[in-house]
C-alpha cells in the first residue's frame, strides 16, 4: 500500500499553479474518508449503495437542503472501512446554493457530517453520467482544480452503448490525469475495478482552466478526445432519447402530463388497496390469533391483560399497515427511478406558482410526503426568506407517511370491499391535503409574506428501466423506520393507554348485574319440558355472559382515568362527531398521528363484538356509551378523516417549524392556522353529512 | 375510603406494581422521545442526542441553523 498519494502518471505534466490542499493524512497512509461528487440523476446514490451494500447509515447535514450518506466501504488492506460519503447532487461546486456550499465545505475539510471535523477527504470519487459527458465534465474539471487524490467513475456505460456513445477509458485517464473507471452501478458492472482505483487514488497530473469559458472548452475537448468516437448502429443509436422525446410530448404537457399525472397516481393508489390486502388481512390474523393465545396460555390477571389487549392489539393494529407503506414506497420509488417523478414535478411546477410558491419549493413539499421534518429542512434550500417561510408553513399540510394508517383505517371503514372506491378516497385525501397547503400558501402570499415568487429550472432525465434493488433499499429503510416506531414510541403509548384504561377499577353497573340476575332466573325457570333444549340454553347463557362482560368493560372504560380525560376533552369535538374515545385517539395522535389506530385497538379491545375476528371488524363495530350508536358512521369517518388530513398533529414537526423559522411564533401561526382550518372543515363535513 | 381505594387499585396484587411501573417506564420513554433537550428537566437525567443526527460545524465551529 503506498504511504501517500502519488501523482498520477500516465501523462507528464505539471500541474498549472493549483497547490493542493493541506490534508491531515493517516499515519498507515490508509484510505479513512471518500467524497462522492457528481452531476444529479447520475446514479451517485445507486453506486454507494451498491459499494457500501446495506451498511450504509443516513445522516442529516444540518445546515444543508439535502440528506446525505455515510457509508463504510471495505477496501482490500485495510482494517478499517473508509467512509465513503454521498453529497447531494450538483452542476457546479462554485455556486452560491446549499448543495453547492456543502460539497465545498466537504472539499475544504470543515463540514463535520459525524459531529467532529473529519478533515480534508483522502479521495474524491466523481461520478459522470456517460450519457451527457459534457456538461458532467464541466463538474469534474472544478473539482480536479482542487488536487485531491481522485477516481472518476463513468456511469450509466450500458445507456450509452445503447445510445451508440462508445467512450475509450484509457484516453479519458490520459486527458483528465486520473484513473477512469466504467461502470454501470444498476447492473454492478465494474465495481471490482472501482474499488481497486480507490484503494490507490492519484493526485490529478492536469490541471483544468479555471475560467468558464475555457473550462467548457476544455470539457468539449476531453470529450471529443475520449468519446467523440460514436458506435453502433446509425439508426437505431439514439433510441432512448426518441422514446424520452415521445414521451415527454404526452408527460410532460401542460394539459396531457396533467392527466397523465392522475391517472399514474390512481393506478399506484389502486394497486396499494387491492395488493395489500392478502397480506394485510394475515396481519391482522395472526395478532387476533396472538392476543387469543396470550389470553389462553398466560396466567389471568393484569399483566397478560396488559400484553394482549394493550402491547399486541396495539402494536399490530399499526403493523397492519405495513404492506400498504411498503408498496406505497417501493411503487414511488420506482417512478423515481424511470425518470417520471421529475416529470410530475415540471408539471406540477405550474400549477404551484400561482399561489405564490417558488419552484424551489416542489423538492420540499414531495419529501413532506414521506415526513415533514426533511422536508421542512430542505426549504434551506430556497434562497427567497419569503419563500421559504411560506413552503414551511404549508409543507405539514401534504400527506405524510404517519397519516397513511389513519387514512387507511377510515377508508378501508368507509370502503370496505370497494378498492377502487377506497382508492379514491386515499387519492381525495392527498388532493384535499396539497389543497389546502396551495391555497394557505395562497394567503400568506397575500398577506403577511408578500412578493412574487422564482421560477424553477429542472433538469430532465432520460427515461430509463427502474432498479429493483434500489427500489427495495427504499421500501426497506422506510418500512424499517415504521417497524421501529411501532416498535418503541407506539409500544410506550400502548402500555401507558392500557394503564390509563384499566385503572381506577370500578364496580360492575346495575345493568350488568341485571343481566347476571336474569342469567340465574333463566337457569332456574329452565325445564327440558320447555322445548329448550340444553345445547340451546347453554348458547342463550353463554350470550347473555358475553353481552355482561361488554355492559362491565365498557362501563369500567368510561369510568377509567382515559374514560374521565375523553370525557372532558369530548364537549370540544362533539360538533365534528366524535365520541370520547375519539377524542382520546385525536390527543394521544399529537405524539405521532398514527398512534390514533392504536389509541383506538386498545380502547376498544374488549369492549366489543368477541366474535370479530381481527382488529380492524372490532374497529368497524365499535358503538358509543349507549352501546347500539357505531361510532364510525360515514359522516363521522369523513370528518375525521378531513380533519387528520388538515390538522397540524405532530410535535416534532412544530420544534422544526420553530427552528427553521428562527421564532416560535411561525410555529404557533402554523399549529392554529392548520387545526382552526382541521376543526372548521371537519365540522362542515359532518354537519352536512349527518 | 381506604376500602374504596384498595378496590379502586389492587395494591396487594403483585401484578398491579408490575404494570404501574412498566407504564411509568412507557411514560418516561414517550416524555423523553416528545420534549426537547431544552426543556428537559436536568433531575431526570441527561437527554442524549440520537447518534445518527449531527450538528454542523464549520472549521470545528458549531453552526447555527
Amino acid at each position: 500500500m503506498s504511504s501517500s498519494p502519488r501523482e498520477f502518471q500516465p501523462r507528464a505534466q505539471s500541474p498549472e499553479g493549483v497547490a493542493p490542499p493541506q490534508r491531515d493524512q493517516s499515519p498507515d497512509g490508509s484510505i479513512r474518508s471518500i467524497a462522492l461528487l457528481g452531476n444529479p440523476n447520475t446514479g451517485k446514490t445507486t453506486l454507494f449503495n451498491r459499494l457500501c451494500g446495506l451498511r450504509h447509515k443516513t445522516s442529516n447535514f444540518p445546515g444543508t437542503t439535502q440528506e446525505a450518506r455515510i457509508g463504510a466501504l471495505k477496501l482490500a488492506d485495510q482494517a478499517e472501512p473508509a467512509h465513503l460519503i454521498d453529497l447531494p447532487g450538483i452542476y457546479s461546486i462554485e455556486l452560491d446554493q446549499h448543495e453547492s456550499r456543502t460539497c465545498r465545505e466537504v472539499l475544504d475539510g470543515s463540514l463535520a457530517p459525524k459531529g467532529e471535523p473529519m478533515g480534508v477527504p483522502d479521495a474524491v470519487l466523481i461520478v459522470l453520467d456517460a450519457t451527457n459527458l459534457p456538461r458532467n465534465l464541466l463538474l469534474a474539471g472544478e473539482v480536479l482544480r482542487r488536487r485531491l487524490p481522485t477516481v472518476i467513475a463513468v456511469n450509466m456505460i450500458d445507456l450509452a452503448a445503447k445510445r451508440g456513445i462508445a467512450i475509450d477509458a484509457a484516453s479519458l485517464s490520459r486527458e483528465l490525469g486520473c484513473p477512469v473507471v466504467l461502470c454501470c452501478a444498476r447492473r454492478g458492472q465494474g465495481l471490482d475495478e472501482l474499488r481497486k482505483a480507490l484503494e490507490h487514488p492519484l493526485i490529478p497530473n492536469r490541471t483544468p482552466p479555471g475560467q468558464q469559458d475555457l473550462l467548457e472548452r476544455w470539457a468539449d475537448d476531453v470529450y471529443v478526445a475520449a468519446a467523440g468516437s460514436r458506435s453502433g448502429p446509425a439508426t437505431g443509436g439514439n433510441g432512448s432519447a426518441r422514446w424520452t422525446d415521445r414521451l415527454d410530448r404526452v408527460l410532460a404537457h401542460p394539459v396531457l402530463g396533467l392527466v397523465s399525472f392522475l391517472a399514474i397516481m390512481g393506478a399506484l393508489f389502486w394497486s396499494i388497496f387491492s395488493l395489500a390486502t392478502i397480506p394485510m388481512d394475515l396481519i391482522d390474523h395472526l395478532f387476533a390469533s396472538l392476543s387469543r393465545a396470550a389470553d389462553a396460555n398466560l396466567p389471568p390477571g393484569m399483566l397478560s391483560e396488559l400484553i394482549s389487549k394493550g402491547v399486541i392489539t396495539g402494536i399490530g393494529a399499526t403493523l397492519i399497515f405495513l404492506p400498504q407503506i411498503c408498496l406505497l414506497f417501493f411503487l414511488i420509488a420506482i417512478l423515481e427511478d424511470t425518470g417520471y417523478l421529475a416529470r410530475a414535478a415540471f408539471v406540477v411546477d405550474r400549477w404551484l406558482r400561482p399561489f405564490g410558491l417558488p419552484g424551489h419549493a416542489f423538492v420540499p413539499l414531495l419529501s413532506s410526503h414521506a415526513c415533514a421534518l426533511p422536508g421542512i429542512m430542505a426549504c434551506r434550500g430556497i434562497p427567497d426568506r419569503r419563500d421559504r417561510l411560506a413552503t414551511i408553513l404549508v409543507a405539514p399540510f401534504m400527506t405524510c407517511s404517519a397519516r397513511i394508517p389513519v387514512y387507511v383505517l377510515l377508508t378501508t371503514l368507509l370502503y370496505r370491499d370497494r378498492p377502487i372506491m377506497a382508492a379514491v378516497a386515499f387519492i381525495g385525501c392527498y388532493v384535499v391535503g396539497a389543497a389546502a397547503g396551495l391555497f394557505s400558501a395562497l394567503i400568506v402570499r397575500r398577506t403577511i409574506l408578500r412578493g412574487k415568487s422564482r421560477p424553477m429550472a429542472l433538469e430532465l432525465p432520460s427515461y430509463k428501466l427502474p432498479s429493483l434493488r434500489t427500489a427495495f433499499l427504499t421500501t426497506w429503510d422506510r418500512g424499517l423506520v415504521f417497524v421501529k416506531s411501532a416498535g418503541t414510541n407506539i409500544l410506550a403509548i400502548c402500555v401507558v393507554l392500557w394503564w390509563l384504561s384499566s385503572f381506577p377499577k370500578v364496580a360492575p353497573p346495575p345493568e350488568s348485574v341485571q343481566v347476571h340476575q336474569q342469567i340465574v332466573d333463566t337457569l332456574q325457570n329452565w325445564r327440558e319440558s320447555s322445548g329448550i333444549t340444553p345445547e340451546e340454553m347453554r348458547a342463550k347463557i353463554e350470550g347473555m355472559r358475553q353481552e355482561a362482560e361488554r355492559i362491565e368493560a365498557r362501563h369500567a372504560l368510561e369510568e377509567s382515568f382515559a374514560g374521565q380525560l375523553g370525557k372532558a376533552i369530548q364537549p370540544v369535538f362533539a360538533p365534528l362527531g366524535f365520541d370520547w374515545r375519539l377524542s382520546i385517539g385525536v390527543v394521544t395522535s399529537f405524539a405521532a398521528r398514527e398512534v390514533f389506530v392504536s389509541t383506538m385497538a386498545v380502547t376498544i379491545a374488549g369492549t366489543e363484538d368477541a366474535d370479530a375476528p381481527g382488529v380492524l371488524d372490532a374497529v368497524a363495530s365499535a358503538t358509543r356509551s349507549d352501546g347500539k350508536t357505531p361510532i364510525f358512521t360515514p359522516a363521522v369517518c369523513w370528518s375525521l378523516l378531513i380533519y387528520y388530513v388538515l390538522a397540524m398533529q405532530c410535535l416534532p414537526t412544530l420544534a422544526v417549524t420553530a427552528r427553521e423559522s428562527g421564532s416560535a411564533r411561525w410555529a404557533l401561526l402554523q399549529l392554529v392556522w392548520m387545526c382552526g382550518v382541521a376543526y372548521i372543515s371537519a365540522l362542515i363535513v359532518f354537519q352536512v353529512l349527518a | 375510603m381506604t376500602l374504596v381505594l384498595a378496590m379502586a387499585f389492587p395494591v396487594h396484587d403483585w401484578q398491579f406494581w408490575v404494570v404501574t411501573l412498566l407504564a411509568l417506564v412507557a411514560l418516561y420513554a414517550v416524555a423523553r422521545s416528545l420534549i426537547p433537550a431544552g426543556l428537559w428537566p436536568k433531575w431526570l437525567g441527561s437527554k442524549r442526542q440520537k447518534g445518527k443526527r449531527a450538528t454542523l460545524t464549520v472549521s470545528a465551529k458549531p453552526q447555527k441553523p
